[in-house]
């Protein structure tokens, strides 16, 4: 696999596979079996990409798919508890 | 409305509980299930100061509006909020509850939230709670304060969507890349590199990526900026792509320990990008000259870090980069180096 083979896949290879990025090649070959053994295709594909562990460390460094659009970025951002006082706790009480 | 009437009602019973009309017990079980603001107990004439229901609804208040502002709790004023005793028990329950959803301990709020009675209006709140722990909920007026109280960062968030706006006009989109990017590294790391990605993919399709691009992004890790502008530009931009590359490598292996694997990867990719480089014919002696430079603070690094890996497969993957006339002489006393170049010099 070279560079472009990577670069130029358009998922990520992970996903599509259904495995974790600290998968073995044991976990790797067995989300491929799961996904029919497939020879062509999306999913032998990332099979290919990710079969060994060098294979695999060459994706990470290639990637990750970068967002398609800024506000990809938006769903992904933690939640934080706002302080909004007392008033708009109670008016929810209030206004049951 | 039913607001006033409850206050009224809450008078009444008050009135009743202090006269010896009703039993404690009673008046507190009535009044807990229409008890809609503990000020209506805490700013009674009909009770003295010392009286251990005002004394609660005034403890209340304060710990109510404390945990709402972000503030420190007031001290336990050592008053019992029994369930039954007191018809202030739902109300330290949702304080709690509160309290904990403000410490981002959902496990607790949770708990607390349970624990409010069903019939005492602080438990319109539950819903609240419940779509807080990520449980679904149809009411929408719960939906609406539940974002209200827990949602992204503002600053962050807008930030990002100007980043779309700023797309369209380059010199915008690099002054916002260096302001959203750390913001948004903050919160996800990983999102904060699949976006600076995304900007310099953008950018990279109107000319060159500069060296600039990749300064002032510590935030992302060590290597990240530049491994991610080098990713960005190696279809289009070969000899940029590389440059940068080696840049992260080096950048990678002082800052941190990474693993042989990880060595052996970023080598073998230098190695191809150096032939991509060479098969474009872009390999000038200026490429050539900064490439070994940097090869040659990875080789440093490599000999003072990791001195503990095997390195004859490593040496073999960047020979091309040194192969001008220039950089053998440069690395012609380097021979007992035993690192990248050490053969490479011979």
């Amino acid at each position: 696999m070279n560079i472009n083979d990577y670069l130029e896949y358009p998922y990520d290879p992970w996903i599509i596979l259904g495995i974790r990025e600290n998968a073995s090649d044991k976990d790797v070959k067995k989300a491929w079996r799961k996904n029919g053994s497939p020879k062509t295709g999306y999913i032998y594909k990332a099979y290919q990409l990710l079969k060994d562990g060098e294979s695999r460390k060459k994706a990470e460094l290639l990637g990750p798919k970068p967002f398609r659009e800024p506000s990809d970025a938006l769903n992904t951002l933690k939640k934080h508890p706002q302080y909004k006082g007392p008033e708009k706790w109670l008016d929810q009480i209030r206004n049951k | 409305m039913a607001y006033i009437r409850h206050r009224k009602l809450v008078e009444n019973i008050l009135l009743k509980k202090v006269l010896n009309k009703i039993s404690e017990a009673e008046a507190s079980g009535k009044i807990a299930v229409i008890l809609e603001n503990p000020l209506w107990i805490a700013d009674s004439p009909l009770l003295d100061d010392n009286d251990l229901w005002k004394k609660s609804a005034v403890y209340i208040l304060e710990d109510f509006e404390a945990v709402t502002n972000g503030m420190s709790r007031p001290g336990s004023p050592g008053i019992i909020l029994e369930e039954k005793g007191n018809p202030l028990y739902s109300w330290h329950l949702l304080t709690n509850a509160i309290a904990s959803f403000y410490e981002n301990n959902f496990v607790l709020m949770e708990k607390f939230s349970s624990m409010i009675p069903e019939n005492t209006p602080p438990a319109v709140l539950k819903e609240v709670f419940s779509i807080i722990s990520g449980k679904p909920s149809s009411s929408k007026k719960a939906l609406s304060f539940a974002m209200e109280i827990f949602s992204r960062n503002t600053r962050t968030s807008e930030s990002i969507e100007l980043l779309q706006e700023a797309s369209a006009y380059r010199d915008i989109l690099i002054t916002e890349i260096q302001k959203v990017i750390p913001l948004t590294a903050k919160e996800n790391l990983l999102s904060a590199k699949k976006l600076y990605y995304w900007a310099v993919s953008r950018l990279v399709q109107e000319e060159p990526l500069s060296e600039y691009l990749e300064k002032n992004m510590e935030c992302l890790g060590p290597g990240e900026a530049s491994r991610l502008c080098s990713v960005a530009s190696m279809q289009t931009d070969p000899d940029y792509a590389l440059l940068a590359w080696l840049r992260s490598f080096k950048d990678v292996l002082w800052q941190k320990e990474i693993s042989k694997e990880e060595i052996t990867a970023r080598s073998t990719i230098a190695s191809e990008l150096i032939r991509n480089v060479k098969s474009a014919e872009l390999f000038t002696e200026q490429i050539n000259s900064a490439a070994a430079d940097i090869i040659q603070d990875i080789n440093t690094a490599l000999r003072n870090n990791y001195s503990d890996i095997s390195l004859p497969d490593i040496k073999l993957k960047l020979p091309s980069a040194i192969d001008s006339e220039k950089n053998n002489k440069r690395f012609k006393n380097t021979k007992e180096i035993p690192g990248l170049f050490g053969e490479l010099s011979a």
